[in-house]
Formats: structure tokens, sequence, C-alpha cells
């Protein structure tokens, strides 16, 4: 029986796709985990604490909380637990990051995000539960980002938050000159406002759906002081007036996500590649009224621009690679600058990225924080509870408390340290990760093949044939498409 | 236009007499309402007051009068007939029978106060010939005037001998223990040699090849030579000053100005006819703006150069007997805001004209 | 030296020579000579640990290293060594007009004040092996350089053209085409396989027993068979590897080779990804390798794969080994960083350290003078603000010949 199983292809398929789901402990979402250390990145750490899910939710972290009889139990006091690392925001994970559309706001990476990247794999054995999925930067205004979990079979079945924000870019792309994409940010509004604007006289000039809007809302047209309807709300700096004459549904669907942004209720994320781009970034939005659900997204040397972004208030998702380099123009020597610390030093709220050149993920990141002088505290937020609170999902994951989702991950060590692997990852109240049972993890760690694994190494060492150098490493940007291995 | 016509033939034949506000003899040495005069081509006295036989033409000239210019290191007149990468040595090649003499690129020159021009073959092999030397009218002064010898990176090539430093030392090495010809005069200080070098490293490996060997000349390219002053100086070799060849302005000024402290002979190179005239007065002005003397700078782009391109008896000073190469300039010539008026080699008026 | 203000470090620089008052490592005194430097932690790279320890310095070299000291840093650790750094491997550090050109040194090409230098001192490494570009079969000789002090390349050589390099495999025969389309390029007539490469060591080899290569190739290589110099040899397959031990195999066994004493290459396989494969043949024949730099997915170049527990299963199996960043200082991939992904592979840390200190000076012979804290080797220390190797740990301030050449700390 088994042989034949094994020659099906589609047998195999599904034994590749559900080799990290661990069959006997799935359930209903109710578990209880029991570790040595709980980081709860809310309020101190326990020891020997213990944390109950049920339907899927935290609903006690306690040293001595009491479990159901009837719910599984996790129970590793030499593991440490805590609540998982948050991506705050990247470009994997999809089909293909970028879209060649430059103003495509009706997009959404919904229908990009492919569950069986094993790029969410590898998110798993990062010890990452939550994902900020977000279009490429080759854009002017992108799809809509969506948060997901890196375990399910679907997209709907891995989303956190769906319509998680906008990707605007205002930093320059390939072939483009940063004017023109300033030219074209700005643009892009006002066609907003203008389309908006022709919407509204149409129904000015005796088009009946004014009337049916108002009925729908339950008012007399006729009245005047009726006038609550479809006002715009948000602070923009331009304002339509007498805008709620415009029916519900009037609004074309490829307008409709730059109106809501510009109403104030969906997030955006302004990717920055450079200080200069920032300016631009607080400007639209300020002109544009979404300065409060702004996240800037930073490349390069942005973090000149920290006074700017700190008086702004505007949290910010940092560039995957923490230090930047300079030469000194009169001995041409380098100097660095650890970006991370420029923020910390201004109080600006940040989130840290995964660094995708070498692979290094959060946990790394935030380590290094460390080596350069952040306190522990402020490091691990970056990528755990600050990061959620920037992706406003404060509320759900991030932290180790009652109500949030049942999101645990267990290291055989402290989180940040080079010898500790992530054993287990609950999320939901599943195990959704066990590493005893991960082939490629071992492999990985011990170089044990799996069968039918392909060959396939690293490109060659490419070097420019003028200066003699070695080329520097492909940049961070994301704008690269998914390797399977 | 009719007085700058006869001006031309004036200056050309019999005895005319130039009085400037300014003259400068040397960097150093100046003569307010100085007197030059000037016969068949050449400089015949230079004074504050010159007593002149009746008939002597006096030409009043408004602004400062220098020697004419003398950039090194230039391509001029040869663009891309000087190369050959083909081959690692050539060392009889001379880049003057490749000179165009009537080459566009000297009125150029002559209209930014450059009169004579070391003319250098292209370094794209390690001994690509002799340098040329000529006046910007387009006449010859020395068909092997140096023998170019290149340390740089730009001798090596990926598709013949040598492709690399150690390589290349070798070869320069094999070709100096037997030398004949031009190489053989190099060798026994004749014929000075012109160490191509773009890099630091690669300055410092020409210096240790020079000293070993005893060899003469000067050190072009390497925009940072300024970094290594100290170890120059101790070489005895010069410097031509490779100007804006590393993109960081600033910091080859301080490197220049850095040669001038150290007491090494330099003069500015310029990579005409890639880069304009302008770049010559640009760039030592700039070494000036960082802490150059004055006088150094001055000397750079005449006297100084003068002597590495080997015209230390005709050219860069304004002195009885030398070749009558002659700027009149608005004001001072280290002043960007200054500009040519007037250029002579010669005796004869090239550019411009005195009202 | 690494100045972060030019002019504090040339005061700092006439303050060390004027007046030569060695002071102890404070922050901000780059240039300056250090007479003693303490930490809670001296690893002396040797296995032994000093807690509260006092490293004291003169002339450049280490007097004493003592308990008993304050705690100016958390760790100090020998300045690491990397012998598969690729500093200065320019393409002109190679000459590739002839696939054999072992008489060559890459001395002539390595710049002193080439950036990577500066970007190797700041990760903690403070002694490389140069190499020559891999783009030939024999490259050249090699140089055991300090990655600062003096601007002069000569003035930093531990041990000047000491060591031969080569390489196995693809690289050197990457460019190189058949006969046919460009016959006037010398790549034309250049190995185009693997069984070409191996054909041309092999063809050095016996032409050096023969006599019948020219007087420097055949000095150089005469050395190399003799062990009085390292052959360093890149090789990062299995094939490869194996390829490497057999050739040495080969002039070990026979007649022509050891009746002339050119039986003792000390051959040392860099980039060995796959050592891990078949440790027991470089353990039978005593040759140490160098791993190349960890990947996240553990694929590395030519194929090559490198699990993590690489350098631990080479230790269990008593092969030497030692650890390479090639070249990298950035925080996510320097020497300190391959130390703590191998010890997540399960090597543990003092092994660790010394992969990264006193195992690769040995190879190439440089353990007179660097790769551990004793009693008259050079003061070349590397401090640290937490454990080592740690990733929330990093070099703070890096010490050569007993000058402050870096400063990170605030």
């Amino acid at each position: 029986m088994s042989m034949k199983q094994h020659i099906l292809p589609g047998a195999l398929a599904c034994a590749a796709l559900s080799l990290l789901s661990v069959d006997a402990l799935a359930g209903d979402g109710k578990i209880a985990i029991k570790a040595g250390r709980v980081i709860t990145m809310n309020g101190a750490e326990i020891k020997d604490g213990v944390i109950v899910i049920e339907d899927g939710r935290i609903k006690e972290v306690a040293a001595g909380a009491a479990t159901r009889w009837d719910s599984e139990l996790l129970d590793h006091p030499e593991l440490t637990a805590f609540p998982g690392f948050v991506e705050a925001h990247t470009n994997r994970g999809m089909d293909r990051p970028n879209e060649n559309i430059e103003v495509a706001p009706f997009l959404d990476v919904r229908d990009s995000i492919d569950p069986i990247n094993f790029y969410f794999e590898d998110s798993l054995r990062q010890g990452i539960v939550a994902l900020n999925i977000q279009q490429g930067p080759m854009c002017v205004v992108g799809a809509q980002g969506r948060v997901v979990r890196p375990f399910g079979m679907t997209v709907e079945d891995m989303t956190i938050k769906p319509d998680a924000g906008l990707k605007i870019v205002a930093g320059s792309r390939m072939g483009r000159s940063r004017a023109t994409q300033a030219m074209m940010l700005r643009k892009s509004f006002a066609d907003v406002e203008r389309y908006l604007a022709k919407l509204m006289q149409d129904e000015k000039d005796g088009k009946d759906a004014a009337k049916r809007e108002a009925l729908f809302q339950g008012r007399d047209p006729e009245k005047p002081e009726n006038k609550e309807g479809r006002a715009m709300e948000g602070v923009a700096k331009w304002k339509l007036s007498g805008f709620e004459i415009v029916g519900r549904g009037l609004v074309d669907k490829k307008q409709e996500p730059m109106l809501r942004l510009v109403e104030g209720k969906l997030m955006a994320f302004v990717q920055c590649d450079g200080a200069a781009s920032v300016h631009l970034a607080l400007e639209v939005a300020r002109h544009n009224g979404f300065l409060a659900n702004t996240v800037l997204v930073l490349d390069g040397d942005s973090f000149k621009a920290v006074d700017a972004i700190a008086e702004a208030g505007v949290p910010v998702v940092l560039g995957p690679n923490m230090v930047w380099t300079e030469r000194d123009p009169l001995n041409g020597k380098e100097n660095e600058t650890f970006i991370p610390s420029v923020f910390a030093g201004k109080k600006v709220r940040f989130a840290l990225q995964s660094l995708n050149s070498t692979s290094q993920s959060l946990w790394f990141q935030a380590a290094t924080c460390v080596s350069y002088g952040l306190d522990r505290e402020t490091a691990m937020a970056s990528v755990t509870s600050t990061a959620a609170d920037i992706l406003r999902l404060g509320k759900r994951v991030g932290r180790l408390a009652p109500g949030f989702d049942g999101n645990v991950v267990l290291a055989s060590g402290d989180p940040l340290s080079a010898t500790a692997r992530v054993e287990y990852v609950v999320l939901d109240g599943e195990v959704v990760y066990d590493r005893s049972k991960d082939p490629r993890a071992k492999q990985l760690l011990e170089g044990v093949e799996q069968l039918g694994a392909a060959q396939q190494g690293l490109p060659d060492e490419e070097v420019d044939p003028h200066s003699g150098q070695k080329k520097p490493a492909k940049n961070d940007k994301g704008d690269k498409t998914e390797k399977k291995d | 236009m009719m007085l700058a016509t006869f001006l031309v033939l004036a200056l050309g034949g019999g005895d005319v007499a130039l009085r400037a506000d300014k003259v400068w003899i040397d960097g150093s040495t100046s003569i307010d309402k100085g007197m030059v005069l000037v016969r068949d081509g050449r400089i015949v006295d230079v004074a504050a007051k010159l007593e002149l036989d009746e008939g002597v033409q006096v030409l009043e000239c408004q602004g400062h009068l220098t020697a004419g210019l003398v950039a090194l290191g230039t391509k001029v007149g040869v663009a891309g007939a000087a190369l050959d990468p083909t081959r690692a040595a050539m060392p009889e090649a001379r880049v003057a029978h490749a000179l165009r003499r009537d080459d566009p690129a000297f009125a150029f020159l002559r209209a930014q106060g450059i009169t004579s021009v070391v003319v250098s073959p292209e370094a794209a092999k390690l001994v690509p010939g002799a340098t040329a030397v000529a006046k910007t009218s387009g006449a010859l002064v020395s068909d092997r005037a140096h023998l170019s010898v290149v340390f740089g990176a730009s001798a090596l090539s990926l598709n013949r001998e040598p492709t690399s430093y150690a390589r290349q030392g070798e070869m320069l090495s094999e070709l100096f223990a037997k030398p004949e010809g031009a190489l053989l005069a190099a060798k026994r200080g004749q014929l000075p040699i012109l160490f191509e070098v773009q890099s630091k490293p690669e300055l410092r490996r020409a210096i240790e090849f020079a000293r070993e060997r005893k060899l003469t000349g000067a050190l072009s390219g390497a925009p940072l030579a300024g970094e290594l002053a100290k170890e120059i100086a101790e070489s005895k070799l010069a410097v031509v000053v490779d100007a804006g060849g590393a993109g960081e302005p600033r910091r080859e000024a301080l490197a220049t100005v850095e040669l001038a402290k150290a007491g090494v002979p330099f003069g500015f190179g310029l990579d005409a006819p890639r880069n304009p005239g302008q770049n010559l007065r640009l760039v030592a002005a700039l070494a000036v703006g960082h802490g150059m003397p004055r006088a150094a700078a001055h000397d750079g782009l005449t006297k100084a150069a003068a002597s590495i391109a080997g015209l230390s008896e005709r050219a860069g000073v304004v002195k009885a007997g030398f070749d009558a190469d002659l700027v009149l300039w608005s004001g001072d010539p280290l002043e960007l805001s200054s500009a040519p008026k007037a250029v002579w080699i010669e005796g004869a008026l090239v550019h411009g004209e005195v009202r | 030296m690494i100045p972060r203000q030019a002019n504090l470090a040339i005061a700092a620089c006439a303050a060390a020579i004027l007046c030569a008052a060695p002071a102890h490592a404070e922050k901000g005194k780059v240039g300056q000579k250090v007479s003693s430097v303490s930490a809670r932690k001296v690893y002396v790279g040797t296995g032994k640990v000093l807690e509260g320890g006092v490293v004291s310095i003169s002339d450049g070299k280490i007097d004493s290293v003592s308990g008993g000291g304050s705690e100016e840093v958390f760790a100090i650790t020998p300045g690491l060594v990397d012998l598969g750094a690729r500093a200065g491997a320019i393409l002109w550090s190679v000459e590739q007009s002839n696939e054999v050109t072992a008489r060559l040194s890459n001395g002539e090409a390595l710049d002193p004040w080439g950036l990577e230098w500066d970007r190797l001192a700041r990760s903690g490494v403070t002694t490389v092996l140069a190499t020559p570009l891999d783009q030939n079969v024999v490259g050249g000789l090699s140089q055991v350089v300090k990655t600062a002090g003096a601007d002069s390349i000569a003035a930093r050589t531990v041990r000047k053209d000491s060591v031969l390099r080569g390489a196995m495999g693809q690289q050197p025969s990457q460019r190189n085409s058949p006969a046919f389309g460009r016959p006037t390029d010398f790549y034309a007539r250049r190995p185009t396989t693997r069984m070409g490469v191996e054909w041309e060591w092999r063809s050095a080899f016996h032409k050096t027993a023969l006599g019948q290569n020219e007087g420097g190739e055949r000095e150089t290589l005469t050395k190399a068979l003799k062990g009085e110099l390292v052959l360093s040899i890149a090789a990062w397959t299995t094939q490869d590897i194996r390829t490497t031990v057999y050739a040495v195999e080969e002039v070990k066994q026979k007649e022509l080779f050891r009746s002339q004493g050119l039986d003792k290459p000390r051959v040392v396989i860099d980039a060995a990804a796959e050592a891990w494969k078949e440790p027991q043949l470089l353990a039978r024949n005593q040759i140490p390798v160098v791993l190349p730099p960890f990947t996240a997915t553990g694929r590395t170049r030519e194929g090559a794969f490198l699990p993590r527990n690489a350098a631990e299963e080479l230790r269990k199996a008593g092969v030497v080994f030692a650890l390479s960043a090639h070249g990298s200082g950035a925080y996510d991939s320097n020497l300190a960083t391959q130390a703590g992904a191998a010890m997540s592979g399960g090597l543990p840390f003092d092994e660790a350290l010394k992969a990264v200190t006193s195992t690769p000076a040995r190879l190439v012979g440089a353990e007179a003078r660097v790769g551990s804290l004793e009693e008259g080797k050079d003061a070349d220390l590397a401090l640290w603000n937490g454990e080592p190797f740690e990733p929330t740990s990093r070099v703070v301030a890096v010490i050569v010949d007993g000058v402050l050449v870096w400063d990170g700390r605030d």
C-alpha cells in the first residue's frame, strides 16, 4: 500500500506540503506550553512559565497557570518561549514582487502570495510568526499589502490582516529620476482629487444617484439640515465640499483605495531610498492627509533625515543593512554609522527587517543592535512588540499576553544567541513547526540531503574586469524573484 | 583688428617692446609696469625700464604678462594614433611620428595661454615609446623628450602578457637588464623617463624601480601622489600632477600642496584633448586655495613644468635669451576670473589682440 | 590605521612618535601605543582563559598576560587570522598569460591603502593570507600580512612569499575556451575542464622533478614540494578535494619525487566546503583545511554543500581546520559570524576560537608571532564588548603591534 502511495506524484506533493505540520498535535487551538523561560515582551520575563491557549488565543501567561485536562501539553523546561518575531516589511513570499503598472492601488498582494514558497518555511525556522508582505519598490503607488502568518494552505488561511496598507515609493527607482518619481507621486493624488471632483460634479449635474444615496442614509435630500452624508473625512489639505452627494458604489474600484488612504482608513508604507526622498514622502503624506497612518520604509542614507521623521512622529521600518558606510572626502577612509542607534537616540519607533542578502534573520538583526549598544529590550521589541504596534497589530501579535493570538516560539536558548535554534512554532494554538521533523533543517545542520534534492550552488563571485574588484553584493531592495531550491 | 594684424608682423619681425601692468618673470619674481623687449622671436631684455632704440614700438598691455603655460602629459594631436595595446613594449616608438601638427586641439590650448605641450603615448603597454614636445603653434621641439615607462594597470591587458603587476615588474626588469637604444639612453640618464602610474602603490613601485637602477625623470599620473610627498622627495624624481584624476578634488588639492611643501619639483599635467585647457589653471588655482604658495603653483604651470618638459633653457621663464612665449592675462593668471587677452609663441601673436 | 577623525589620528600619531608615552587602551587614542589592556575575560587562544586578565605590552610585543586587572572591556582575544581573506585579490594580482606562474608574487599587487584592510581590521581580523585571484592553476606566491599598521605592505608582512597558491576545480578554467573562435587569445589554449586543471598540477610537479621547467618556476615548485613553502590549494567540492589529496599522495609515493626529497608538500586546502564528506581521507594524509563562509542554505560555490556541523565533524575526525569569511568585514558575514555559525553547528567555543586564531597562524608558519596571546608574540588584540562570536557582541577596538588601530567604543 505504501509503495503505491509513494509512486503517486500527488501523494508526494502532499507529503512535501505537510512536512511541517504535525498531524498528531493538530487540533482545536487548545494547547498549554510550559517553558523554563518565558520572554513575554509584556512586562517581566517569567521563570518556568505556562502559556495557556484556547480557541487559538492566549488565555493566560503565568508561572503557575492551570492547564485543562483535555488540552495538548508542550512541556519543555529546557526551552525559552517568546512571542515570535514580526517581519514588519518584506517583498518576499510572492510569485514576483514587482508590478509594471506605476499607479496600481487596486492591486492586492493577495493575488501574488505563494503559500508554498519556501520562504515561509524558512520564516518558521527563524521563529517569524507574522510578515507584512508588500509589493516591491518598482512602482509609484503599489498594491495593498497583507500581514500573514508563515503557515497555511491558502492565502486566506495565512492572513492575519488584509488591507494592511498601500505601498508607496518616494525614492527614485531604476531608470527614473527622483524628480520624475516625485512628480508622478504627486500627480497620482491630484488625479484622485480630479476624479472625485468630476464624480461629484456629475452628481450635481443631475443624476439621481445622490437622491438614492440620501435615501439609503435615511435622510431627506431636500432638507438642508440633512447634509450629513458621505463626507470626506481625514485631514488632507484638499477637500471637496459637497462630496456627500456621491453615492455608495459610485467611486471606481480602481480609485477607491486612494480615497480610503486620503480618508484615513488605510495605512501607507512609504519606501524611501535616501534622506532626500524622506522629505517628499512626508510632504505627500501631509498634503494628502495620511501622515498619521504612514510608516516609512527606509533604505540608504534615509537616517540622515531623522529629525524630520521625529518631528512628523511617524514610525519607521529600517532597511535590511543596518550599517551605513561613507568615505571621508579628505582622507578617503570609511566611516560607519549604525542606523538603529540613530533612531533610538531620537526616540523614533522602529522595526527591523531581515537581511535577505545573507539571510540573516530578525533575531540576528536584533542581536546586532545589542552588540552596537542598544538596550536589549529595545532591540527585542524592534522585531516583536514594536514591529506589531507599527503594523497596528499591537493587541494581537508580538507579545505573550491574554487575548493575543496563540503564537509562541520555543527556542533552545536565548533567542538572540548564536547557538539557539527554533524548536517549535505554535500559531493560533497549533504546533506548526517541530524541528525534529524538519528534514531541511537537518540538511542544513548536518548535511543529510533529502532524497532527490536538486543541486544548486551560488553564482560564482563576479569580478569587475576593469577594477579587478569583486562586484558588490546585490542590494536588498527585494526586487528579485524567489528562488526555489 | 588692423592693429592686431600689424602687431603680429611687428613682433615677428623687428624689435618690439611690451609694457604690462605686471610682468611675472617666474612665480616668485615680478616687475610692476615692467617691460619685455622681443627680437626675432626671442626675449632680449626684461626690466622695469628699458632704454629703447629709436623706432622701437612699445605695446601698452593692460594686465599681467607671464611666460606661456606648459602642459605636461597631453595626448594632443595624436588621438587614437598612439594607442597600440597588442604589444607589451615598443621602446623605439616615437609619438612624434604620429603627431598631427594642424590638429585643431592646439588652437584650443593656445587660447588658454598654453604655449608648449608634452605629448605622451597612451600608457597602454609597458614601454609605449618616446614623448614629443611641441609648441601649440604646431612646431615640434623634440621628437624624443622622454621615454614613457608604465607602472600603471593601464599597461596590463587581459589578452596579452602581462596581466598582472607581478609579471609587469618582472618584464620591466628584464627590459632594463639588457637595454638597447632608447632604453639604454634612459638607463644612462640621457633620456629622462616618465614613469606612468595611477595609484599610490604603483607610484611606490616606480620609485623603488628607479632607485634600484638610479633612473631619473618624473612620475606622471597618480592624482594623490602628494600623499607620498616625502618618499618622492627622497627619490629626486619630479612629478606630473594628474589634474582631477581621482575624482576627489579636495583630497587631490591637499595632496598637491604636500608636494610643494616637500620641495618636490612638479608641473601640472593636462589630459587634453579629453579635458579642456582651462583645467590646467583650475587645478593650480585649487591647490592655491588649499594652501599652496602662489609661487609654487605659478612655477608648476611654467618654469617647473618647462624643466620637466626639457625646456629649461628655452621656456617657462620671462628671461633674456628665452623663447618669446608670452601670455597677457586680464588679471592674475591664478585668479580663475582672469583670461588670456593675447598669446605669443616665439614672438608671433597666436591668439587675441592688444588694444 | 583607521582614524575616525583624520586630524585626531594624525595628532595621536605624532604624539605616539614624539612622546612615545604608552597608555591604557582608552577610547579615542587611535594611533597611540598601548602599554596594557585589561578585560573581564582574556582568551589566550590556546584554550586558556584568564578572568580579570591584563595583557601588558612593550615594543609592540606581549610582555605578559596575567590575572588581577580591572575591566576595560568585556573580553580580549588574539587578533583574528583569516587564511581565505582574498584581500587584494584583484584581477591584476594573477598572471594569466600562463596557467602555471608559481614564481610570481602577489606582493606587488597589494595596496596598503586599500579599504579592505580597514574593513577586516574593524571586524577584529589582524592577520590574513593574501593570495592572488584564483584564475590560474598555479597562481603564485602569497603573503601573510597584517591588516593594519604602517602604510607599507613590506612593513606589515609577517611572512613574505611563504605560501604558494593555486586552485583545483572550475575556477582556473572558467574564462577559458576551446581553441576556436578567438585563436589570438591566450584563454583559448588554457585548460577548459577539471581534468585539464588536474593535468596542469601534475604536469607542474612532474616537470619540476624532471627538471623540465624554467628556473624560477622550478625553484618555487621545488620549494613547495620539499615543504619549504606551504601549498594552498582552493578546492570546494569533494571531487576537487579528492583530486588534491591524490596529487599529494602521488608525489609522496613515486620514486621520482621521493628520491629527490620532493615528497613533502605541506598542503592546506582552502575553501574546502565539502571536506566534511570524506574527513578520513584528509585525516589519513594529515591535510588541514580552511572552510569557506557558511551560507543560509548550505549551498556554496561550485555546487558544494556546507552544513553547519562541518567544522564539528572535522574536529571529531581529527582534521585540522580554520574558518574564513572570504574577506567580509560586514556585521552579517565577518569572521566572528563564521565562528558563531560553526558554534551553531556544535563546535565548542574554544575550538571556534582556535579556528580563527592559533590554527590558521600555525598553518602558515606564523605561530611564532601571531594567533595567541603569549609572551613575546606580537601584541595583536581584538577587544570585545561581550562574549566573542555571539551576535550580541562585537569587536569594539583593535590593537596591532601594540598600537590601537581602531576604536569603535562610544
